[in-house]
């Protein structure tokens, strides 16, 4: 028999209880920072002293300065190694692994793979950006390597130089961000019904033909996941940047985050610090509300 | 024994088969995935063999040698310019801290939403996330300034406090759906038995749930441990800072030496590392369950 | 006996828009064993949970032992539950799960592990109190899950459906222990049951439920020789009674049934003459007889046999069911005389489907 709602309604609201630590920390640390920073942005503020509310100002400025565009431009530019990279990466190495090497070598080995692209997902970034700093470092690792290789003359001051220190900080993030993509879609994969494969193998599909007609298609909540919350992810890329070019060289490799926490902490410029944040929350936003809505779907779909 | 002879039978011309696909193409695959491997590796093999090598050692035979002999002359002096150990009990004792107290307010909120289903949980944890989802820069300078003016600046209990909050909204949005499908008979059992509402919860959801609690607690350590921007604003006492923020601002100090880069690389990496080879099951199932509920 | 132990006046419970106990009212007697069956749907698992608080109603009264307990939460109406599922605690060993009662009222250890001991005698679980309930098989879950409620001595046991994830053998039995535990306790039990088999074999009171109404209450046999409605009717007894449509006869003595044949039985009692009514004839009431001076001569369909009995279905429309505890020499196609005693033709109205 159905048995919707349980306890007397009386009884219920004793579990609102339960919730007074959660929301009151949730409002102080959370909310009432988010709506004090909202205001912010509307003021011009030292940091000290009263706030002078200037109203749109900050936004008017934003409009016209090189710098926010600049980062708001590279921000596009690390969707590429926050999202498309890692997400491609991501599903031919969950494929290979999963439908592959897991039948020939077995499970053991699968997972060592795995567990080993995974690792730098799980570093403190900034430990792995000391690594990196120092692997890209103009008489660092890569250098050295291509002048052993006789290369010599492609070696560059990596994370010094304008041109190289985005795609150098790319790569980095590369680095960490497939081991994310292919741990979600390895899990996915385990949903889906083996007898699909193993029909599809009598059919005569060869293992890209799988790929594309089971996999992909079937791992589509996985992949929609990954998409969007790299996406989020890429709109907050912070550490690599701090500890890698700290923005630069020349403001080539600034990225919304930093330029607000250099307003914040550098330049005092507390209200432009602000504005920016909050062009940067409601982007978040707007994507974390398609994400749940499609979350909930999906909940509506089991 | 009919049975067998029949399966081997019927499995031969499959085997035939697997033979002539695989022979060669599954090493191919193998040999090619192996060297993908060795590639993301290769900066952790780096780091370690450099860590241990003498400066006279690297400068004469370079960073990619293996090192003649073994010296640790680079991870003590890092070790003591450091100050780690102190680096490495604060970051444990925040990340211990937040551990507890976040998933103790996770528990306590999902118990009210996934048990007590009190009307408008749903629209509670859409903002939960909605929360945690947005840049924490658009937090930071109030919770800075907050910190200042209640004096907790510059103390592990601010970022403490802070992280623990920020967390539970993650960790209630888990457990609450983990909450949701918990058996309602059982509740209901023990509401007959007696127990009142708090007895429940520590009685007998918690005992049932303490896997669950396990792998939130593992991930909000973790997480916690990696932090690095709030920590960064909040901690700048060198006696106060985590690992994280201390591997942050290597950068800044003049670090020439590269046997000591790769020192203070390897023992920024290293709690992450053994935590990982530790709770490496935890770790991996507990990422999809973060990103696909 | 008599003294009342539940009573119910007057409960409503609305879920939204749907009224799922309407205006019911009941009173149990201390001691006794009284089912609440019905089909699915229809309220009694709701009553009963609300007799143990689960549910909050909309209103009427709810006396437990006298008092008033609408708005005591379950925890202290004093009442056990035995839930379908069992409901054990999945962390406790058995004897954790049959004294966590107790323990919460702050009994100490040693005397709740011997309350614990004691009841795992009455109930056969002798050996198993350190077993953990993933370790039990179903019948002993079932056990445990009785233990939990006896071991507390309340004031009312309450059954949801507590067998019906056992195998039928094991059904069977725990039928009948825990009707007997029922007796050794002088307890009072409340049943809820979709199997009117339970509800005979172990109530001594049984009340129908249907669409949120107690449709009759009585003792077993009472329900089944006289079922107030076609409802009732159908639901009590196995196999189903049979329905068929009527007139009476212009003696009003008489019905004509509307099969093939026309055939009409003596009622040995007087009814409206020319009424449209739905007969009912239960399977076991009607007698293989010699076509000759049957009453009704059947076309058989079907004939399954099971040794003891033999079930025939007759190729009428609509098609009529025939126990028979003797062998009947007949094969699909053969033409079966039968007859029935007056008192077992059951009539309802046409329209009201009540019994007339």
């Amino acid at each position: 028999m159905a048995t919707p709602n349980t306890a007397s309604t009386e009884d219920k609201r004793s579990y609102y209880l339960y919730l007074i630590p959660g929301v009151l920390g949730f409002c102080a640390i959370v909310l009432l920072p988010q709506i004090a920073n909202l205001a912010l942005s509307f003021t011009a503020w030292k940091g000290v002293g009263i706030p002078r509310f200037v109203g749109l100002q900050n936004y008017e400025r934003m409009l016209s300065d090189g710098q926010f565009w600049g980062s708001m431009s590279h921000t596009l530019l690390f969707v590429i190694s926050m999202t498309i990279i890692p997400v491609v990466f991501g599903l031919v190495l969950a494929a290979l692994l999963f439908d592959y090497i897991r039948d020939q070598f077995g499970e053991t080995v699968s997972s060592l793979f795995r567990a080993a692209f995974y690792l730098p997902q799980i570093l403190p970034i900034t430990a792995a950006g000391v690594l990196w700093g120092w692997i890209f470092n103009p008489v660092g690792v890569i250098n050295i390597i291509l002048k052993g290789v006789g290369l010599g003359a492609l070696s560059q001051n990596w994370l010094g130089d304008a041109t190289y220190a985005l795609p150098a900080v790319s790569l980095v993030i590369v680095w960490i961000q497939v081991g994310y993509c292919l741990v979600v879609f390895m899990a996915g994969l385990s949903r889906i019904d083996p007898a699909l494969y193993e029909a599809a193998e009598l059919d005569g599909a060869g293992w890209w033909q799988r790929l594309v007609t089971i996999t992909i298609p079937l791992l589509a909540p996985e992949i929609f996941v990954v998409v969007l919350t790299t996406l989020i992810a890429a709109l907050k890329v912070f550490a690599p940047i701090f500890v890698l070019t700290a923005g630069g060289p020349d403001n080539a490799t600034l990225v919304p985050s930093y330029l607000t926490y250099y307003h914040f902490f550098t330049t005092q410029r507390v209200g432009y610090g602000a504005a920016i944040a909050v062009v940067q929350t409601i982007l978040t936003i707007g994507l974390a509300v398609i994400f749940l809505r499609f979350q909930s779907r999906q909940a509506g779909r089991e | 024994m009919a049975d067998t002879t029949l399966t081997s039978v019927a499995a031969v011309p499959h085997a035939v088969h697997d033979y002539r696909r695989h022979g060669t193409g599954r090493w191919f695959v193998l040999a090619l995935l192996s060297f993908l491997l060795l590639l993301v590796l290769f900066p952790f093999f780096l780091a370690l063999s450099n860590s241990v090598k003498s400066s006279v050692d690297y400068a004469m035979n370079g960073p990619l040698s293996l090192p003649t002999a073994l010296d640790f002359s680079a991870l003590v002096k890092f070790w003591n310019l450091a100050d780690f150990s102190r680096k490495l009990l604060n970051s444990a004792i925040i990340s211990l801290a937040v551990a507890v107290v976040g998933v103790t307010i996770s528990l306590l909120n999902a118990y009210a939403i996934g048990i007590g289903k009190v009307r408008g949980s749903r629209v509670i944890l859409v903002v939960l996330l909605l929360g945690i989802m947005v840049p924490q820069e658009s937090i930071i300078y109030p919770l800075y300034y907050m910190a200042k003016a209640t004096g907790l600046y510059d103390t592990q209990l601010a970022v403490i406090i802070i992280f623990a909050v920020i967390q539970s909204a993650f960790g209630t949005y888990l457990l609450s759906s983990v909450l949701s499908s918990f058996p309602r008979e059982i509740i209901e059992a023990a509401e007959m038995d007696g127990a009142n509402r708090w007895q429940i919860l520590w009685q007998v959801v918690v005992p049932v749930l303490r896997p669950s609690l396990m792998v939130v607690g593992t991930f909000f350590f973790i997480w916690t441990w990696n932090e690095f921007l709030i920590p960064l604003v909040m901690l700048v006492s060198n006696n106060n800072q985590t690992v994280s923020v201390a591997m942050g601002l290597t950068r800044g100090q003049n670090m020439s030496d590269p046997t000591l880069q790769a020192a203070a690389s390897l023992l920024g990496m290293a709690p992450t590392l053994i935590f990982f080879l530790i709770f490496q099951r935890t770790l991996t199932r507990g990422v999809v369950v973060g990103a696909v509920k | 006996m008599s003294e009342i132990q539940i009573e119910l006046a007057n409960i409503d419970k609305h879920y939204g828009a749907f009224h799922a106990l309407k205006n019911v009212s009941l009173s149990i007697e201390k001691g006794s064993f009284v089912a609440l069956v019905g089909p699915s749907g229809c309220g009694k698992s709701t009553l009963l949970r609300s007799l143990a608080g689960l549910e909050s109603i909309s209103g009427g009264t709810i006396k437990i032992a006298g008092e008033v307990i609408n708005n005591v939460p379950p925890r202290k109406r004093d009442v056990a539950m035995v839930f379908q599922s069992y409901a054990l605690y999945p962390h406790m060993t058995v004897a954790e799960n049959l004294t966590y009662s107790l323990r919460i009222k702050g009994i100490k250890k040693d005397v709740a592990r011997r309350s614990a001991e004691e009841i795992a005698t009455t109930t056969g679980l002798t050996g198993l109190l350190d077993r953990y309930p993933r370790e039990l098989s179903g019948g002993q879950r079932q056990r445990v899950a009785m233990g939990r409620a006896i071991i507390r001595n309340p004031k009312a046991f309450l059954f949801d459906e507590p067998l019906s994830n056992l195998d039928a053998a094991l059904r069977v039995h725990m039928r009948k222990e825990i009707r007997a535990l029922h007796d050794r306790l002088g307890a009072t039990s409340v049943y809820v049951t979709h199997d009117q088999i339970e509800a005979m074999t172990m109530a001594d009171h049984v009340v129908v439920m249907r669409d949120g109404v107690i449709e009759q209450q009585g003792s077993p046999l009472d329900l089944y020789d006289r079922p107030v409605s076609k409802f009732v009717a159908g639901f009590i007894g196995s196999p189903a009674m049979n329905f068929l449509p009527g007139t009476i006869g212009a003696d009003g003595m008489s019905v004509g049934l509307d099969i093939e044949g026309a055939p009409s039985l003596p009622l040995g009692r007087k009814a409206e003459a020319g009424q449209k009514v739905t007969v009912g004839l239960r399977p076991e009431h009607l007698v293989a007889a010699d076509p000759a001076v049957a009453a009704l001569r059947l076309p058989v369909a079907v004939v399954e046999s099971t040794g003891s009995m033999t079930y025939l279905t007759t190729a009428t429309v609509p098609e009529l069911t025939v126990v028979e505890t003797r062998r009947i020499d007949a094969k699909a196609g053969d033409t079966i005389g039968v007859s029935i005693a007056p008192g077992h033709v059951h009539l309802f109205d046409a329209v009201s489907e009540k019994a007339i």
